[in-house]
């Protein structure tokens, strides 16, 4: 029993991060742009047929596909920034909404005419590795996503904290009428922040791509997956999606193991309410989100 | 001029008479030319349930081209996708009859199928129900149902019937099992009927735990790894497709080799799609179902003309289904010789046809609308592909036991 514990326990962390994973780029635009990306379960779409194809047709490793993903999607969200969402920055919240999810539909219509309803489920060795210590099994994608989701946050951290750009982006998150008056490029900022976060959806999408299967019907439940990550670990925060995502992880395993595995997104969903009634803001998010 | 030919008997009197005939026989001819029908078709042609719905679109695509070379019918088929959503099944069922379509095929989804015989049974226009196992599909009085597919209950205990005939041939049978299935309108019915039916099958083998889990489920590890610490030596499953992929992926990882992997009512073992994807995992699971009958005399020709037609698609439970679901529909407006619904309807009731290309008996529904002599097939995945092990007079090959481990693979 106990061994039992341990594996749901340590599947619940990697799945957790998985999900922190995929929820980094929602909150990374949000915390500078103040935007909420009702596309962004999309873009992580995108990201998974990347992986998805480039396996199939390469065979390439996960990490080299996410990398790749992470590139196009960048240029596709710089471009979006400037073409659509920064005419849309600050314009009231309802509009934006519309506009994202105006997006949304777009992006799942585009993947729908290209690649087809069908769920294409991996054919990647990967998703079915796991190495061993002593008697517990570790899933190797879901270990190699964690892993990723912790180096990036780390890395996106540090470069926010210590490079002249990141301290540009956080100026422009702090005050954006501020930034604008001392002279920082406040529009080219959102733009690379708005690349960065979709990247980070691309590249999320990419690296699951073992764990779960491509369809463009994904696209709703990672938005929402997205949402309920962030706003349990407080919007804006990378810790906070970290946090909130490994919440979420364990509560799902734990609740299959204990109750029924067929409630355990009910209970993601009664944690939420449980975080909207005692802390609005999450775990991690700064007063006001 | 003396008439030469006999009394009465004129050129004129040929010629009228040949007239006479010919009239006479032709508005007979043109009654006996069955009518064109407008037939609509309701699947899960996107979403989750895509894999099999889309099978079910080229079975009845493919069973209209035939049923017009074998009934003379040309069939008008109008397509509606339920985007794999129960609820859609009103909306598309409602469509296709506005658009004029007489008689309804579908749904797959248990769900799906009850949503859409609401419309059904409002505008009195029958609905063949090609594959959907739910009980509930024809016990809730629908009146303009008719289902070609058994109920989940018929379906579980046939398949346990054959299940325990062959565990007897087997050296060290499994000696318990953990039940995974879905928590939806099939998954719950089919669990059910699973608990009813080993009861009565009387199967030597000892249930351990039964294992709900959510139809949208993006993982299924702790499901399996509850499974596994039941201490149960095999797996009965109730999955669709995508689910079955999962379940075999994670006991691949958690290291479980379950004797046997049976799925007596569900997808998986006869998809396409769950050899692309497992590979060399894939063989070894069973499961019945209504499957073609590789001895029919027309499986042959009908197998080919599908490969023509759909080059890297196979033929399999759900495209088979939906393909005789259409010949049951030609064979009806041929003898109810209209398109009207409630001429369809009428001849539906007295339907008693041999399956073209299913493994059934003949074709017959009670006064519930349910068809009387459906059978079931065993299906082992064997070298990627699903080979028929029983009934042993249609069989093509003998079972593997136990299932090779994973990890030998």
């Amino acid at each position: 029993m106990a061994l039992l514990w341990a594996n749901v326990i340590l599947s619940g962390v990697l799945m957790g991060l998985v999900y922190g994973l995929i929820a980094l780029g929602l909150t990374i635009i949000f915390g500078v742009i103040r935007v909420v990306n009702f596309a962004h379960g999309a873009l992580v779409v995108f990201g998974l047929y990347v992986g998805y194809f480039t396996g199939l047709w390469w065979g390439m490793p996960t990490i080299v596909a996410a990398l790749i993903a992470g590139a196009l999607m960048f240029v596709l969200g710089y471009c979006l920034e400037i073409l659509i969402v920064k005419r849309f920055v600050t314009r009231p919240h309802h509009v934006q909404f519309i506009v994202f999810i105006g997006l949304s539909l777009l992006f799942t219509g585009v993947q729908l005419i290209s690649f087809g309803p069908d769920p294409r489920p991996s054919v990647s060795q990967l998703s079915f590795e796991t190495i061993t210590f002593g008697s517990i099994r570790v899933d190797l994608a879901r270990l190699q996503a964690a892993g990723a989701t912790t180096v990036l946050i780390l890395a996106l951290a540090a470069f926010l904290k210590y490079s002249s750009f990141g301290r540009f982006i956080r100026a422009a998150a702090d005050n954006r009428l501020g930034g604008l008056i001392v002279g920082i490029p406040i529009p080219r900022i959102y733009a690379i922040t708005f690349g960065i976060g979709t990247a980070c959806a691309g590249f999320s999408g990419a690296l699951i791509s073992p764990l779960f299967d491509a369809q463009p019907y994904l696209a709703v439940d990672f938005t929402l997956l997205a949402f309920v990550t962030v706003i349990v670990g407080g919007l804006g925060s990378f810790v906070g999606a970290l946090i909130g995502g490994l919440t979420i992880g364990v509560t799902e395993a734990v609740a299959a193991l204990l109750i029924a595995p067929s409630m355990k997104t009910a209970f993601s969903y009664g944690l939420l309410i449980l975080v909207l009634i005692l802390r609005p803001r999450g775990f991690f998010g700064a007063k006001g989100t | 001029m003396r008439n030469v030919t006999g009394k009465g008997l004129t050129r004129r009197t040929v010629l009228g008479g040949s007239f006479g005939l010919a009239a006479g026989l032709m508005p007979w001819r043109a009654d006996a030319a069955p009518p064109n029908v407008k037939v609509g078709s309701i699947m899960p042609s996107s979403g989750v349930l895509a894999f099999p719905g889309q099978s079910c679109v080229r079975g009845i695509d493919l069973g209209a081209r035939f049923a017009k070379d074998r009934f003379g019918v040309e069939i008008e088929i109008v397509h509606a996708d339920t985007q794999s959503k129960p609820e859609n099944g009103r909306i598309a069922a409602d469509s296709l009859i506005r658009q004029g379509c007489t008689v309804l095929i579908g749904a797959w989804d248990s769900g799906a199928t009850i949503s859409a015989l609401q419309a059904a049974e409002a505008a009195r226009v029958p609905m063949v129900v090609h594959i959907a196992s739910a009980t509930q599909v024809t016990s809730q009085g629908f009146t303009q149902v008719f289902r070609f597919y058994p109920t989940s209950l018929t379906v579980v205990r046939k398949s346990l019937v054959e299940f325990k005939t062959m565990l007897a041939g087997l050296d060290k049978p499994p000696q318990s099992a953990a039940v995974l299935h879905l928590n939806n309108t099939m998954g719950q019915s089919t669990a059910a009927s699973i608990d009813q039916a080993w009861k009565e099958a009387d199967v030597p083998v000892k249930i351990t735990e039964y294992i709900p889990y959510d139809e949208k489920a993006r993982d299924l590890s702790v499901e399996v790894a509850k499974a596994k610490a039941s201490g149960a030596d095999s797996l009965i499953s109730v999955t669709r497709v995508n689910d079955a992929i999962m379940v075999t992926r994670e006991c691949v990882k958690q290291g479980w080799n379950p004797r046997i992997i049976f799925t007596p009512n569900g997808n998986g073992v006869q998809d396409k799609a769950y050899y692309e994807a497992l590979g060399k995992y894939a063989d070894g699971a069973l499961a019945s179902t209504m499957y073609y009958n590789p001895r029919a005399p027309d499986t042959e020709a009908i197998i080919k003309k599908f490969e023509t037609d759909y080059p890297n698609q196979w033929l399999d439970a759900n495209s088979g289904c939906a393909f005789e679901a259409v010949q049951i529909v030609a064979d009806a407006v041929v003898r109810a010789n209209s398109s009207a619904s409630a001429d369809i309807h009428a001849a539906l009731k007295q339907t008693d046809m041999t399956p073209i290309l299913m493994n059934s008996g003949r074709i017959k529904f009670d006064e519930n609308g349910q068809n009387i002599n459906s059978a079931i097939t065993l299906l082992q995945a064997q070298k990627g592909k699903p080979r028929v092990i029983a009934p042993l007079d249609i069989a093509e090959a003998s079972i593997q036991y136990p299932i090779q481990p994973f990890e030998a693979r």
